[in-house]
Parts: structure tokens; C-alpha cells; sequence
């Protein structure tokens, strides 16, 4: 008897099956069919295929989708490959100026073997250094086979002044791209983190010298300001099952929940932690303890009820089957609230004037 | 004709398509060797072309909605402003964002290339090349070659006298025993070949000639009842040919370093960075036990002539 899963919509398939692996074995053909695609275009194939490994739960997976995982898998191998080699060449090339390599978000959670790494897929590796550390460090990567990501002068002037990394570089010869952080959000924000705080409880990973991640809090943070102080969520829904992964296996350690929220009020994350909790407990089924999501909505606005839907809709996967115009429209005013929490008013309106130009240049030349 | 292929697909995939119904059914599976495509359009000249060349593949057509595919390539009939209201093919992969919107004469080649990428991007259990592979009397030669080197014209006309097609674009390599699968396609002719095809096959079965590509024209010939038959039987590599053409060139034949066959073999292949340590594995392995040689030639015909001496 095949259990049929009527509260999945197109919309609510990717989340229902990670919120409950269980739940994918009674899927239907078109709704796997529906899920894959889904699950690939928003990069979570590779995920899906490895929380169906964890759950042991792949042999009860028609084997269609079973084969179509299994692609999966050897891409995301890829990617986990690349990155534990570039955090390799990228140690080499910052030992020469005695500055350890600091992963974040995807290359970490590969290096520390982390559930949340399983399958995961990343176009760059971000790392995090000293702010008096920049110059050097960039010569450092120049001088090494990494070249500037070509861009124009306005460009490289917005990263430079009020971005919280460099401009983007990659390697000559492997195409790879490294994104070089000093902060995790940038100095003209709404909200701002101390980089420095972050560094100085940054750990070393056992048995690799001169490569480390943030500390397990932090690395949590950092998702919940990347997806909701930053509001890019362009990788939302990837973003969120990151959070979900990396709750279930460091909520594991003693007192995590306390010192989460004790450094989200460090960090000026407040506000930003209690829409990823909402939003992880709604949208995945994640177990955020009772008196925890009592604390963080304490952090929480009072207009929290309208924002919502709006975000519920943003993290959306990509795909046909769920573009209605509300997802378009919570897209674009996600859009647009990361630029307003991004920069004050007097910087964004010729910010995103000299980007609507440029934009519709282009456009006339490829025309 | 019946397929029976049930190690790798389920007996429901491998019902020939009929031309009517390629002709009417918005979604339809292509089963093609290893791979399972999905096509859904509504522009009905690309669906006359799907049932002239595609009539009688396996797949599905009344119910393809229902199946799980490795892919889904989607052509949606839009009017844009921009190209003053005149009627466009836009083109989605998997339910993405849309690619490209164009002009629907351009409708097949689209699906073509679309079907070429997403072989190379979603099977991951065989080593793709660029390259054509043919086979007679259990002999398989696989034929690489930048665009240029005249590698689908020569593919096109062994096939015409009487060689088995197993693809004439991406040689699939199996991971696990070393065996050239086929995916059979297809040929793609561009420009002076289609002509020349058109005057050397004329019992080819050839797809309308779409100009303004890319690459020029193009056309397709579809490849023979047998080849199609063939394509869940596999056979082992026994030659490499790397074909370039010069103009007024006499026939050369010459020996060439396995060493640098495996280089421009993993050079020109499509996921030989996604497979790592597998594909090199099997890479030199199957290259190790196969002659390799090049072969310069202005005519087509005296190579094909040439190629039946070598390997009779």
C-alpha cells in the first residue's frame, strides 16, 4: 500500500521530504519526478540523496529516482573534493605569510565532515581574515595564480569601501573562486558584526594545522545572518536546510541552545536568529526547544506575523511548477529589503540607480 | 520492434513511440540507450520533427507525466515585444529559469543540443567524450575530433554504408567494465555535409534543414532501423581514429602515442572533472589495450574506403 502524501503540494515538496525523509518513500512517481527537479535546480540533490543515505532509507526509493541520486551524489563528491583540495592550496599560499585559513559556511562544514557538508554543492569558498590583514592576504593570493574576477571600477570601489570581503578572485589555471571576508555582514548595515569577535573564537580543525572554521555557535549565526541580517536569499531554501543540518548535529554539545542565544545578543543577531528559528521550525519541522523559541521571539518585532509569509515564499525552490506572482513578489521584496538592511538610504538610491543603468545597457548591447 | 533491456529500464519505457503520437502528445519520454528524456512542447513543427526523426524509439507518450526522467527539456511557445510579437520558443531545463527564447525553426537543433547537455550533465556513470563511435563486425572505433575535423560527416557516411551508429557526438564510456554504450541520436550535418549526405544516403531519412544556427544549417539524419535496434547492446572499444581534414590531402594513416590519446580523450570529455579517480581508472585502462592513430584525408569517401581496409 503506497501512503499517499496529500498535505505536499509542488510547493511544500522539497521541505516536507527534509523536514520528514520518512515521508518520501510514499511519494508518487510525478511527484518524485517533481522533487528532483526541484531539489536540482535549487542545489539539493545531492543533499536529498544523502538524508535519504542517513535515514537508510534510499532502498524504499523507486529506483528511477534512486539512479537520479545516485547522479547526484558523484556531482556533489565533486564539489567536496574541490573544496578539501582548494582549502589545501589556499593554506600553502597563506602559511607563507603566517595567516591561518579561516573556512565559512559550505567549504567548513565539508572540512569538518559535518552532516550539513554531506552532498553539498558551492560555486566559491569563502574564508575569513584580519581586517588589517587584507592587503597582504590578497598579494598573497595574486602572487599565487589568483587573478581579479574581471568587474569594473565602480565595482571593485563598492567592495573595497563598504563590502565585508574583497572583490572576488580566481585561480588561473583551476577557475576556482575564493571570496576573502573580513566580517560576515557588511560595516554599512543595519546590523553589523564585530569581525574580530568571530575570529578570536575561531577553531583550528584537529590534525590540520593552519586550517580552521568558526566555532559550531558562530557557524550557525553565520547562516542565520547570511539568510535573514543579509537577506540574501538567493541560495534561501539551500541556505535553510544548511541551518536545519547544523542545528540537529551541534545542538548535540552541552548548553549549545544558551550559548546560541547568549552570542546572537554578542553579535547583534538578536532579531535575525528568532526569523531563522521561526522559520526553520515551520518550514522544516526542525525541534527548536519550547523555551528557546520563547527567548529568541522576545528578540523578535512586533510586525513579525506580516514578514512571515513574505520570507516563507522567498525560500521557495526554483522551479516552474511553484513561480506564481506572490513568490515573485516576496522574491523582489526580499530583494529589496536586503539592500535596504544592507546600506542607509543616502548610499543605496544612486547604488541601485548606477545598477538599473548599467543593467539596461547592457540589455540595449545584447539586444 | 521490441526492446528488452530490463537490467536497466522498466518495461513500461520501452514501448515504441508512434510517429501519430509524437505528432500529438504534449509530453513525451524518449528513452534513449541508458538515458530517459523528457520533451514538452506545445509548437507543433517541432513535434513533426520529433515523430520524423523519433518514430518508433522507446518511451512513453500518453503517459509521460508519470515517470521519473534524468531530465526534462521544455520548449513553451512565447510572444515577446522584443521580436515584435513574432512567435518564440522558450526553453527550460528540469523546470528552471527560462534559457533562451528563439525562433521557432530553430525549435529540433535547440532540442538537440539541450539533449546533448543534459546526457553530459546528468549520467554520471559514464564517461562522456566528444567523439562519434561506430561499429561493424564487433569492432567499435571511436572517432574524436574538434568541430571541423570532419568527424560527423565521416561518422555519417559509415553509417550510410552500412555501420552500426551508437552516437555521433558523446561516447559514452561505462565506468565499470570499460564497454562504449550507445546513445544513439540523431547525426547532426552542417552546412556542405547535409548536401553531401543528402546526394551519397538518398535512403536517409533526413530532419528539415534549419538555417541561422549557430554553426550555420543544420540538418539531421536519422540513424538506421538496425542502430536503433542496437542501442542497449554495448561493445568493447577496439580503435582509436583521431580524423582531421585537409583539403586535397592524400590518405595518411599514423600511429599515435596512447599517452597523448588519453590526454586529449580526458581533455575533451564532458564530466571527467565530476567522475576524479573512476574515470581515470577506466580511461587508461581502455586506452592502454586500443591502438590509436590519426588520420589526415581531403575526401570523405577514400577515408571511409580506408577505415573499411583497416578494420574489416
Amino acid at each position: 500500500m503506497r501512503r499517499r502524501s496529500q498535505t505536499l503540494g509542488a510547493a511544500g515538496l522539497v521541505t516536507g521530504v527534509f523536514g520528514d525523509p520518512r515521508r518520501a518513500p510514499g511519494l508518487s512517481a510525478a511527484e518524485w519526478d517533481l522533487l528532483l527537479q526541484q531539489a536540482q535546480n535549487s542545489g539539493l540533490a545531492g543533499r536529498l540523496a544523502e538524508v535519504l543515505r542517513a535515514a537508510d532509507l534510499l532502498s524504499q526509493v523507486p529506483a528511477r529516482a534512486r539512479h537520479v541520486l545516485a547522479m547526484a551524489e558523484v556531482h556533489s563528491d565533486k564539489y567536496r573534493r574541490g573544496a578539501l583540495w582548494e582549502a589545501q592550496c589556499m593554506r600553502v599560499v597563506l602559511r607563507e605569510i603566517d595567516q591561518p585559513v579561516i573556512l565559512l559556511k559550505g567549504g567548513a562544514y565539508i572540512a569538518r565532515g559535518l552532516a550539513a557538508g554531506r552532498g553539498r554543492v558551492l560555486s566559491d569558498l569563502d574564508i575569513l581574515v584580519p581586517f588589517d590583514r587584507l592587503t597582504p592576504v590578497e598579494e598573497a593570493f595574486l602572487g599565487n595564480g589568483w587573478q581579479a574576477v574581471k568587474h569594473d571600477d565602480y565595482d571593485d570601489r563598492y567592495y573595497r569601501d563598504w563590502g565585508h570581503e574583497l572583490p572576488p578572485m580566481r585561480h588561473r589555471r583551476r577557475g576556482t573562486v575564493v571570496d576573502i571576508h573580513h566580517t560576515i555582514l557588511p560595516p554599512t548595515a543595519r546590523y553589523t558584526v564585530d569581525g574580530a569577535l568571530l575570529l578570536a573564537a575561531a577553531e583550528e580543525i584537529p590534525g590540520e594545522p593552519g586550517l580552521m572554521t568558526l566555532q559550531p555557535v558562530d557557524m550557525v549565526l553565520h547562516n542565520v545572518a547570511h539568510l535573514f541580517a543579509d537577506g540574501a536569499m538567493e541560495n534561501g531554501l539551500r541556505d535553510l536546510v544548511d541551518l536545519q543540518a547544523l542545528l540537529g548535529e551541534l545542538s548535540r554539545q552541552s548548553d549549545f541552545w544558551r550559548r546560541l542565544l547568549l552570542r546572537a545578543d554578542e553579535l547583534n543577531l538578536t532579531r535575525p536568529l528568532f526569523y531563522a528559528l521561526d522559520a526553520v521550525s515551520r518550514l522544516l519541522e526542525y525541534p527548536v526547544p519550547m523555551e528557546i523559541m520563547a527567548e529568541a521571539r522576545a528578540g523578535a518585532p512586533r510586525g513579525r506575523g506580516l514578514i512571515a509569509p513574505v520570507f516563507d515564499r522567498a525560500l521557495r525552490p526554483y522551479h516552474t511548477s511553484v513561480e506564481s506572482l506572490d513568490v515573485r513578489l516576496a522574491r523582489f521584496a526580499v530583494y529589496l529589503r536586503s539592500h535596504y538592511l544592507r546600506m542607509p538610504m543616502t548610499m543605496l538610491i544612486p547604488h541601485l540607480t548606477r545598477k538599473a543603468v548599467r543593467r539596461w545597457k547592457q540589455d540595449e548591447a545584447a539586444a | 520492434m521490441a526492446w528488452s533491456d530490463t537490467a536497466t529500464h522498466d518495461p513500461a519505457l520501452l514501448r515504441p513511440l508512434t510517429a501519430e503520437a509524437l505528432t500529438r502528445c504534449p509530453s513525451v519520454i524518449v528513452t534513449c540507450g541508458p538515458t530517459v528524456m523528457r520533451l514538452r512542447t506545445d509548437s507543433a513543427s517541432l513535434r513533426r520533427t520529433m515523430a520524423l526523426l523519433y518514430a518508433g524509439y522507446p518511451g512513453i507518450a500518453d503517459d509521460a507525466e508519470s515517470v521519473i526522467a534524468d531530465f526534462t527539456v521544455e520548449f513553451r511557445a512565447v510572444r515577446s515585444l522584443r521580436a515584435f510579437g513574432r512567435k518564440r520558443l522558450a526553453l527550460r531545463v528540469n523546470g528552471g529559469p527560462m534559457l533562451s527564447a528563439q525562433s521557432e525553426h530553430l525549435g529540433f537543433a535547440l532540442f538537440e543540443w539541450a539533449a546533448n547537455w543534459c546526457v553530459a550533465t546528468f549520467g554520471q556513470e559514464h564517461l562522456a567524450i566528444h567523439a562519434a563511435v561506430i561499429e561493424r563486425n564487433g569492432r567499435a572505433l571511436l572517432l574524436p575530433g574538434p568541430p571541423g575535423s570532419g568527424k560527423s560527416t565521416l561518422c555519417a557516411i559509415m553509417v550510410a554504408r552500412g555501420w552500426r551508429l551508437l552516437t555521433d557526438e558523446t561516447a559514452l564510456l561505462r565506468l565499470r567494465d570499460g564497454m562504449m554504450v550507445p546513445v544513439v541520436r540523431p547525426i547532426s550535418l552542417k552546412n556542405r555535409s547535409i548536401d553531401i549526405m543528402r546526394e551519397l544516403y538518398p535512403q536517409g531519412v533526413f530532419g528539415p534543414s534549419i538555417a541561422d544556427t549557430e554553426k550555420g544549417t543544420v540538418a539531421h539524419l536519422r540513424p538506421p532501423e538496425a542502430s536503433i535496434a542496437g542501442m542497449f547492446e554495448p561493445v568493447p572499444l577496439h580503435a582509436v581514429l583521431f580524423p582531421t581534414y585537409v583539403e586535397g590531402e592524400e590518405i595518411t594513416l599514423t600511429p599515435y602515442a596512447k599517452a597523448q590519446a588519453f590526454m586529449f580523450l580526458a581533455s575533451n570529455s564532458f564530466n571527467y572533472d565530476v567522475l576524479g579517480a573512476p574515470a581515470f581508472d577506466c580511461l587508461t585502462g581502455v586506452i592502454g589495450s586500443v591502438h590509436a592513430q590519426t588520420m589526415r584525408y581531403g575526401d570523405a569517401t577514400a577515408a571511409a574506403e580506408a577505415i573499411e581496409a583497416e578494420w574489416p
